[in-house]
């Protein structure tokens, strides 16, 4: 959905004009081009480009440390020498929020990555294959789809402990039926193309054909479909967190300091932004640079 | 163009111009042409040649915000719509100007039974309600030859055939007695068996209805019975206007000429068909000049400049240089 | 119209099956053993070890894994979800009784979604390329991205504690006093909604969007019908179809959502008893109340493809005709 061209009339704009390279290169500009002058693309990037960077250099871009405790300063509003406040133990809130981006987007980005490495697999097993297979691993799929995302989650945190490889896995698992239904749905788009077709008759071997021929073709949803479960991995940790389920305290974690900051919610209400401006940002900024992608790669594809 | 008899439409001059892609690009330039009680009227051209735009711009149906009507007017019995309110435009659509279109498959809508797609019509521009609207609407089913009209009339869409579906959509736009139709490629869509069926379905109602018809197609068999005068279109332009023997007998332009050379006869000795070498240039990337002149065998220097609709004989327009002059060659040696 | 239904229902059942199942591993995963967890925390002292091991015999906790699980499944299927490690009332009993406060939440998020979707997807879809469509992009934007639970904190930091237009929490049934249980609805609704409603709305609009480039919304036109009537007559009509099956899907999946409001806002739901099933690691009422979450969507997508197979004629004659 980019909206980024204007119309209207452009006076002087002469119909003799003869096909020339200037109108070549108008029809296929290069996608870095393309990319650049989406706005999707350009601001979902750049505010995830902060909270990793915040993440990456948060020893050095946080003020104080996360985990120091000062029971003087507790709950106090934001200031000079605390720009966002402390939390109820005295905590700087700016120096904790921004390391809470260390775990919540390494949980995020790792549990999306699980995700696609399942999913796609068994995506392409189930489209290629079709048949038993395909019948098989669908309903299982369709069995995990059918929890509510979260009561399953929380089932299994429950269960599993609350480790965060356990986290990781449990988002991500949640999310593989998402990545096996579009990686089948593709491949079934394109098994019946006649060039696809052609491979298959001239005998390449399956793992071949998977990867060269199957695979290129269905990268570009994939990738759109990767940082958008960033997002939701993202807004799902932060809720298990939110419930106790998640990032444990004292792990400085967007999720539990809104948990935390809904005690307070009447003594220090300012302590309830930080946090969740934070969770939402960082899942808009996800948001958009997948809605980015999928304006950049589609209709480059379709070229 | 006229002898006398005052125009139902005249279409002046106009301009319709498209955005695509971040251009600008002018689909129909300069057209102009009336059309007179109870005529019909054929506009052919290859497609994207403009005559589909021409109709909508007549209907003040161009799709909205990617193209505008540019310049020029139409003048429906003196009244200029394209100065008209929306108000008063929907008040002759449907009710003095209808229009068909070429796939009745989808535009129909599939969720609505027929009967209360016809009764739609008959309830805005003539207030009929209850048993009244359906009592006409399932008469005019049977009069477009819908079998079992009562009964059919509450299916949906999907269950009827192509040929049928044109019925119906042809009793939906005759009902409410239009003044003038336009047809656009109503038969495209169709089996070869059934376009007959449907042309001549029209010519009779047209004839009932004393209703004039605008038939839009790129296919001059269907033109040749059943039109009074014929459009040819090109690259947006008209490049020969002309009664339907003319076109046929003694056609002015090499397009025109081309595309009758490329309708395959019977008694055809040739191995290959012809067809026209080249393509219709880009509306973005349109030559100064004749447009058609990178495709014309009799193309000289003088079609750098671009002729302009000329009268060749009376009521036989054409723009080409060297109408006249290929006229004479062309009736020696192709005595129909 | 049965010849459709009955595949359906093979496979939803089959999708219930295999959820079943993987409710039953993972709580076997979980750490304690059951038959204290029925028993009580008392029977851990090794002078009632005779009584664990009938306990266990009794629960089949003796045989092999695929047998628990059928012994499981029957207890399940007769609606004996076993009782609450907690206070040993029966699951089922509990789930029920806290059913309607969800229930009434859930209708009024959907509500407030729908309503709220139907405006900002058609005005957006009708202004497209202006103004209203881009606010209605940003708002859509906001919606999908803002953790429900944030907004429903920042609810009620607004309206609850700084305006004092609304209670902070609590639950009134819609039938003892509609309007004292609007109010307490109100804020959790939107909370709830939020989502539902910037995804509803992109996908009104998307189709609406679609459905206006088609040639019947042109015949329409070509009728002489004002806009209006062509939006509501033609184009409304096509566009909601294909949303009534994604409102089933919401209904179900937002279970997942209450659970976070419902203790944002002190609302006894289901979501709230799931929260304390976890804390207190009563793993028979998880269970019981996500096999119900599990049953809950498969009904609820079943009931919408069936209705949207009522609703398009096409389908609907199909069916019938043959």
């Amino acid at each position: 959905m980019s909206d980024s061209h204007v119309l209207g009339h452009q006076p002087g704009h002469s119909p003799q004009l003869v096909g020339t390279a200037e109108t070549d290169a108008a029809s296929n500009p290069s996608i870095f081009r393309l990319a650049a002058s989406d706005v999707n693309f350009v601001v979902g990037t750049v505010l995830i480009l902060v909270f990793v960077v915040f993440a990456i250099f948060a020893p050095l871009l946080a003020p104080y440390d996360p985990l120091e405790v000062n029971a003087i300063a507790a709950l106090q509003s934001p200031s000079a020498a605390h720009w966002l406040g402390t939390d109820e133990y005295g905590r700087d809130l700016l120096s904790r929020v921004i390391w809470g981006s260390r775990a919540s987007l390494a949980v995020a980005i790792g549990a999306a990555v699980l995700s696609a490495l399942v999913g796609v697999p068994l995506g392409l097993a189930a489209g290629y294959f079709g048949g038993g297979l395909d019948v098989v691993i669908m309903r299982v799929l369709d069995a995990v789809l059918a929890f509510p995302l979260l009561l399953l989650a929380i089932m299994i945190m429950a269960s599993l402990g609350t480790s965060t490889l356990t986290l990781m896995c449990t988002i991500g698992f949640l999310y593989v039926p998402y990545f096996g239904r579009l990686v089948r749905g593709s491949v079934l788009g394109v098994k019946n193309e006649v060039f696809v077709q052609a491979s298959i008759a001239s005998g390449t071997p399956t793992r071949r054909l998977l990867s060269h021929v199957f695979l290129p073709n269905v990268a570009a949803p994939i990738l759109v479909q990767l940082t958008l479960a960033m997002g939701i991995s993202l807004l799902i940790e932060a809720g298990l967190s939110y419930l106790g389920l998640g990032l444990q305290p004292p792990t400085p974690a967007w999720g539990s300091m809104l948990r935390a900051s809904q005690g307070y919610l009447y003594v220090a209400p300012w302590y309830v932004l930080a946090p969740g401006a934070c969770i939402f940002l960082a899942v808009l900024g996800f948001n958009l640079l997948s809605d980015g992608l999928r304006d950049v790669l589609d209709p480059h594809m379709r070229q | 163009m006229t002898s006398g008899t005052a125009a139902l439409l005249s279409v002046k001059e106009i301009e319709v111009t498209i955005s695509s892609q971040k251009r600008l690009m002018t689909v129909v330039s300069g057209v102009s042409f009336d059309v007179r009680h109870a005529e019909t009227v054929g506009i052919v051209g290859e497609s994207g040649c403009g005559k589909s735009m021409t109709a909508l711009s007549i209907m003040g149906l161009l799709p909205k915000r990617v193209s505008r009507l540019t310049a020029g007017s139409i003048l429906l019995n003196d009244q200029d719509l394209t100065a008209m309110s929306k108000r008063q435009l929907r008040r002759i659509r449907g009710n003095e100007i209808a229009m068909i279109f070429q796939d009745p498959l989808t535009s129909l809508n599939p969720t609505m039974k027929i009967s209360t797609q016809i009764i739609e019509a008959l309830k805005l521009h003539q207030g009929l309600t209850g048993e009244a609207a359906r009592r006409e609407a399932v008469s005019w089913l049977e009069r477009v030859g819908v079998p079992s009209a009562g009964r059919r009339a509450d299916e949906y869409p999907h269950q009827f055939s192509g040929g049928m579906r044109q019925r119906v959509m042809i009793a939906m736009a005759l009902c409410c007695r239009p003044k003038l139709l336009l047809a656009d490629e109503p038969t495209t869509a169709l089996d070869v068996s059934v376009q007959d069926q449907i042309l001549r379905l029209l010519k009779g109602l047209q004839t009932d209805l004393g209703m004039a018809m605008v038939l839009i197609t790129h296919d001059l068999g269907v033109v040749a019975g059943t039109t009074d005068r014929v459009l040819v279109m090109y690259a947006g332009q008209v490049v020969e206007s002309a009664s339907t023997e003319d076109i046929f007998y003694q056609p002015g332009h090499p397009y025109t000429r081309a595309l009758l050379a490329a309708i395959p006869r019977l008694d055809d000795q040739r191995e290959w068909l012809y067809s026209i070498e080249g393509r219709p240039p880009e509306f973005h990337a349109v030559p100064a000049g004749c447009r058609f002149a990178p495709r014309c065998q009799y193309v000289i220097d003088d079609c750098r400049q671009a002729p302009p609709l000329e009268p060749l004989a009376d009521g036989h327009q054409v723009a080409c240089w060297r109408a006249s002059e290929l006229l004479e060659s062309w009736g020696s040696s192709n005595a129909a | 119209m049965l010849r459709l239904l009955l595949p359906r229902l093979a496979q939803t059942a089959a999708v219930l099956l295999l959820s079943s199942m993987i409710v039953f591993v993972v709580i076997r995963l979980a750490p304690g053993d059951p038959a204290v967890v029925e028993l009580g925390p008392q029977a851990e002292d090794p002078r009632y070890k005779a009584m664990i091991e009938a306990k266990h015999k009794e629960l089949g906790l003796d045989k092999p894994i695929p047998v628990q699980y059928l012994i499981w499944l029957r207890r399940v299927l007769t609606g004996d979800f076993g009782v609450s490690a907690r206070n040993k009332e029966p699951v089922l009993d509990l789930i029920l009784e806290k059913l309607p406060a969800t229930l009434q939440l859930v209708a009024g998020g959907m509500i407030f979604a729908l309503f709220v979707a139907f405006i900002l997807g058609v005005l957006a879809a009708l202004y497209h390329r202006t103004i209203v469509d881009g606010l209605v992009r940003v708002v859509t934007l906001v919606g999908v991205a803002i953790p429900p639970f944030w907004l429903g904190l920042i609810l009620l930091l607004v309206f609850a504690v700084s305006l004092k237009w609304l209670p902070a929490s609590g639950y009134v049934p819609f039938w003892e006093d509609p309007r004292e249980a609007l109010r307490h609805l109100i804020l959790p609704a939107i909370s709830l909604g939020a989502y539902m409603m910037a995804s509803f709305t992109r996908f009104l609009r998307a189709q609406m969007l679609e459905v206006n480039s088609q040639d019947y919304i042109r015949t329409a036109e070509a009728k002489g019908l004002s806009t209006i009537s062509v939006v509501r007559r033609h184009a409304l009509r096509n566009a909601v179809l294909p949303l009534v099956t994604v409102v089933g899907l919401e209904v179900g999946l937002q279970l997942g959502g209450t659970v976070i409001i419902e203790q944002i806002y002190g609302w006894p739901g289901i979501g709230w008893l799931a929260l304390q099933a976890i804390n207190n690691r009563d793993y028979p009422l998880i269970q019981g109340i996500v096999l119900m979450a599990a049953v809950f969507v498969a009904l609820s997508t079943l009931t919408v493809d069936i209705l949207y197979g009522f609703l398009d004629p096409r389908i609907r004659l199909a069916g019938e005709q043959q």
